[in-house]
């Protein structure tokens, strides 16, 4: 359509406003973390370290991160490497079979988490797991259907013809797997266990329905602490986090394209 | 039904100039083509016109009027996409009364309309088909009554048919003339198939680069090609280069490395002024006007003769085409002979022949710069 | 986001895995090939199959007034839900919630994704990362940070007091609820959104135009039928997410706004009516299945995951 004269656009004005309206959130951890005050105003009166320097007094706050992190690791290792596993292994499937299993790998990314809660609190009573096994446990199961997609989209782009061709000369079953097919595939498992573990690490509900008094991850954290108290040093890790994040992924996503590309033109 | 008029439009993408002030006139009711290789900015004239895109400077102006300020919708201008751009969730029926709905005609003539305008094109009972289910040339004519079906005042056409094989082009090219012709809408037509413009247009613009190169009836550019890129494009084979060595009157002897020395014909005012002796020129030999000359025929004023050498003969069905040479001059000239003949017999791969054409075959294409 | 692709008006089904190593392998490598799914499977089973079953089963147990549960069978827990005006509330409210947050995030989300459509490729992906990158960070955390945006004592609040105007209400009431959900799940609204218009090609809606239709006119004749898959996948994630989310309500919410999840966290920990929690939460699930299921009929199409 006509669009006037000057790069100037109202529709761009609305992305940006979309977007600063998606962002604020993290922004506002971000400024609360450097702001001399409690609350966050406006004007904002910055500039102060203090509650950096609260986080790393408290106690509390950390050992809930460090929850996190003991209970995100393994889950996101064995979700990776069940979920490529079948990934894999599904290929073999004859159409019902691979439709089956498609809904089965998927299914605890349909139902919401609070109804697994409800019903992991009564299991893990029944055999007797509590606290970190036990949200480690339904952490690897609900981060499961993130590996399968992901690394099944990846094999998918795969010409079956590499793997053949290693078989051909003279591969093994397992050889021909481990060292053309996942190599290929790498970038895409990467972004699985990416996926698996921001699905373990951010989980409220099952965290909380689980946690002891030991078991208590950041987000239960979190979650106390909204309602007990103000504590701005949260922004601080946060903020922290997040920083470590987006390090993660853009140091990523220079990796990434250009292994894509570089497939494409091999094969 | 309303003529259109393009001036000193000009249109750059990213600093890429696709139309270079380009200016023309298409008369009321007139087919006008735009000729041109790909990529010389005549799509982007036609969505100027339409509104598409806007020019950065020049005017579009309909019945002499300026349309640049009216948005596309309210153009009330026909436009037929190169890959037709039917609604794909909609049956050939609705995608063709999309438009009425657009412009409030009451529903009650919906159907009537609809069932003319596919009758004319030859699709009747297409009503409740979806594009998917349509062939080609078939997605082809429902563009078209999407289209005529608002009576618009102007069609554009974007190189409509190049999405179809060359036996249905051929009848689609009379089919979209005669409709055109008998509603009488101004049609402006893209294409890059001189072919097609040659045989459907009232006019031709023929552009590269974003220029207007030359601007006529399709005899005009045939026949009197301005510059090489049109002789070029034309499909104009024999073109050469030499100078005007004597001039006698109208009529001019051009000396050239590639061809013995030809005589022509100045025909007007203008090239009788504009070419002396010593001018460097551009010219051609129709290669329809070369014939095989029997020795029986004697010389004529209004004509020339040369003997030269085939080098190669290629047989193509309903004529063979001839590639012969003169002596000691570097250029090909090309013709066609019938094929077969029951008196004499045809010239082979090493014959010399004696080739003829008249002065008026031999056409100036311009100076050399 | 291979999660997020669509279909255009019905063509293409789900393409068959790799078929061809698969036939390739021996009869005993396919047998321990495909067994190699079985450790996931038992994962699922166990911790996701049994859970729900146990949830199933429990949710038939009686009650006991005072505390507990007995393993009877009965429907009254059920039948309670369906009767009790105090349950039938908050499940009305709570799907009232998720579709007026559906509805929300596809319109506000619409115009942005069908922007990033509209514009050359390497220039979207610039914003989509920046739509992107919040994903990566915990609802929670950003719920944490909303509170410090909305609350009385925050940005926007004192904001309009620095410049005259009064303070608004923004959190502790179904404003804030609505703002955090939107918050968290504008990007799947526009992803999905985004990947179908692309799909969607340009010289239609030119068409459209030539034909007389306006801007808004081509958007709801030609656009909307032909993303009709993009609009149900991002209808549904939204739903779905809104229906079974704790943690924006409870936060933004306040413990009082009363919404599914609070009430089943709260019979949770009194730990007394679980049987009712579990039926609570068979009825939820019911009811997002429901709504899904229709979502997927009205809009006839594919919608792939």
């Amino acid at each position: 359509m006509r669009k006037t004269g000057i790069k100037f656009d109202l529709s761009w004005i609305y992305v940006w406003l979309v977007i600063l309206f998606l962002l604020f959130p993290l922004l506002s951890i971000l400024f609360l973390s450097f702001s001399k005050t409690i609350y966050l105003e406006f004007p904002p009166s910055l500039f102060s370290i203090q509650w950096y320097k609260d986080m790393v007094h408290n106690r509390r706050l950390l050992n809930s991160f460090f929850v996190s992190l003991r209970i995100a690791i393994p889950a996101t290792l064995l979700a990776s490497f069940l979920g490529t596993l079948a990934a894999l292994a599904s290929r073999n499937f004859g159409r019902k079979l691979s439709n089956a299993s498609h809904i089965l790998f998927v299914a605890p990314l349909i139902v919401p988490y609070i109804i697994l809660a409800t019903g992991m609190s009564r299991l893990a009573i029944l055999i007797g797991i509590r606290g970190m096994p036990a949200i480690t446990l339904a952490h690897a199961t609900i981060a499961l259907p993130y590996v399968f997609l992901l690394v099944n989209s990846g094999l998918q782009l795969l010409p079956e013809s590499v793997e053949e061709a290693a078989r051909v000369l003279g591969a093994g079953q397992f050889t021909a797997v481990w060292k053309v097919t996942l190599p290929l595939i790498r970038p895409h498992i990467f972004v699985a266990t990416m996926f698996a573990f921001i699905a373990s690490f951010g989980e409220f509900i099952i965290a909380y329905i689980l946690s002891t008094p030991y078991a208590t991850t950041l987000t239960v954290y979190i979650y106390g602490s909204i309602r007990d108290r103000q504590e701005p040093s949260i922004s601080a890790l946060l903020t922290l986090i997040t920083v470590a994040v987006l390090f993660i992924g853009l140091f990523y996503a220079r990796y990434y394209p250009v292994q894509q590309r570089r497939q494409r033109v091999q094969i | 039904m309303a003529d259109v008029e393009v001036r000193n439009i000009s249109k750059a993408f990213d600093s890429v100039e696709a139309v270079k002030n380009l200016s023309f006139h298409v008369r009321t009711g007139e087919f006008l083509s735009l000729l041109g290789p790909s990529g010389c900015g005549k799509t982007t004239t036609l969505r100027i016109i339409a509104g598409l895109e806007q020019q950065d400077r020049g005017e579009v102006l309909i019945d002499g009027k300026e349309i640049s300020n009216i948005p596309v919708h309210k153009r009330d201008i026909g436009f037929v996409f190169q890959n037709y751009a039917l609604f794909p969730h909609m049956t050939v029926k609705e995608n063709i009364e999309f438009g009425l709905k657009m412009k409030g005609v009451s529903k009650n003539s919906f159907d009537r309309k609809v069932i003319d305008i596919l009758a004319l094109v030859g699709l009747e009972g297409y009503e409740d088909r979806m594009p998917r289910q349509l062939s080609g040339g078939e997605q082809q004519r429902v563009a078209l009554c999407r289209t005529l079906v608002l009576n618009p005042r102007v069609l554009l056409l974007d190189e409509p048919l190049s999405n179809l094989d060359a036996k249905l082009r051929k009848r689609m090219r009379i089919e979209l003339k005669n409709i055109q012709r008998e509603i009488k809408v101004t049609a402006v037509y893209v294409t890059h198939d001189q072919e097609e413009a040659l045989s459907m247009s009232d006019r031709i613009v023929v552009t590269n680069r974003g220029e207007a190169v030359q601007i006529g009836t399709p005899y005009d550019i045939y026949e009197k090609p301005v510059s090489r890129f049109v002789a070029d494009f034309m499909g104009q084979v024999n073109l050469y280069q030499g100078k005007i060595v004597e001039k006698t009157g109208s009529e001019i002897t051009i000396s050239s490395n590639q061809t013995p020395d030809v005589k022509s014909l100045l025909t007007s005012e203008v090239d009788r002024r504009d070419y002396k002796e010593g001018v460097e020129v551009l010219f051609l030999i129709r290669k329809e006007g070369i014939k095989v000359l029997h020795k029986e025929v004697k010389e004529r004023a209004d004509a020339d003769s040369f003997v030269a050498e085939v080098q190669a003969v290629a047989y193509l069905g309903s004529h063979s085409e001839y590639i012969c040479t003169f002596q000691a001059k570097k250029g090909q000239i090309i013709f066609r002979s019938p094929a077969t003949s029951e008196d004499s017999e045809l010239p082979g791969r090493g014959d010399k022949v004696r080739l003829g054409w008249k002065l008026s075959d031999v056409v100036l294409v311009g100076k050399v710069k | 986001m291979e999660a997020l692709r669509c279909s255009s008006s019905g063509e293409g089904k789900v393409r068959n895995t790799n078929h061809g190593v698969g036939l390739m392998w021996r009869t005993k490598e396919r047998f321990i090939g495909g067994s190699l799914t079985l450790p996931a499977s038992i994962l699922i089973i166990f911790f996701w199959v049994i859970p729900l079953i146990i949830l199933l089963v429990f949710s038939f147990f009686k009650v006991v007034p005072g505390g507990g549960f007995i393993p009877v069978f009965t429907f009254e827990n059920y039948a309670k839900i369906f009767t009790d005006p105090f349950y039938l509330t908050i499940l009305y409210r709570t799907l009232i919630l998720a579709i007026v947050v559906t509805i929300l995030a596809l319109i506000i989300g619409y115009p942005v994704a069908y922007k990033l459509a509209r514009v050359n490729p390497r220039k979207a992906s610039f914003f989509l990362v920046l739509i992107i990158v919040p994903f990566l960070t915990a609802v929670i955390f950003r719920a944490f940070g909303l509170i410090y945006v909305l609350g009385n004592r925050g940005v926007i609040n004192s904001f309009l007091r620095y410049i005259g105007v009064g303070g608004i209400k923004l959190i502790w009431n179904w404003t804030g609820v609505v703002i955090g959900f939107l918050n968290t799940l504008l990007p799947y609204a526009i992803l999905s959104l985004y990947s179908c218009i692309t799909q969607v090609d340009r010289s239609l809606e030119e068409a459209a135009y030539t034909l007389g239709a306006n801007k808004l006119r081509t958007t709801w004749h030609v656009v909307l039928p032909l993303i009709k898959s993009g609009i149900g996948t991002g209808a549904i994630f939204v739903f779905a997410i809104v229906m079974g989310t704790f943690e924006v309500p409870a936060i933004l919410g306040g413990m009082r706004s009363g919404i599914v999840e609070s009430v089943l966290i709260q019979q949770q920990i009194a730990f007394v009516h679980y049987p009712m929690a579990s039926a609570l939460s068979f009825i939820l699930l019911l009811v997002v299945a429901t709504v899904v299921a229709i979502l997927m009929k009205i809009l006839g199409g594919e919608i792939k995951l």
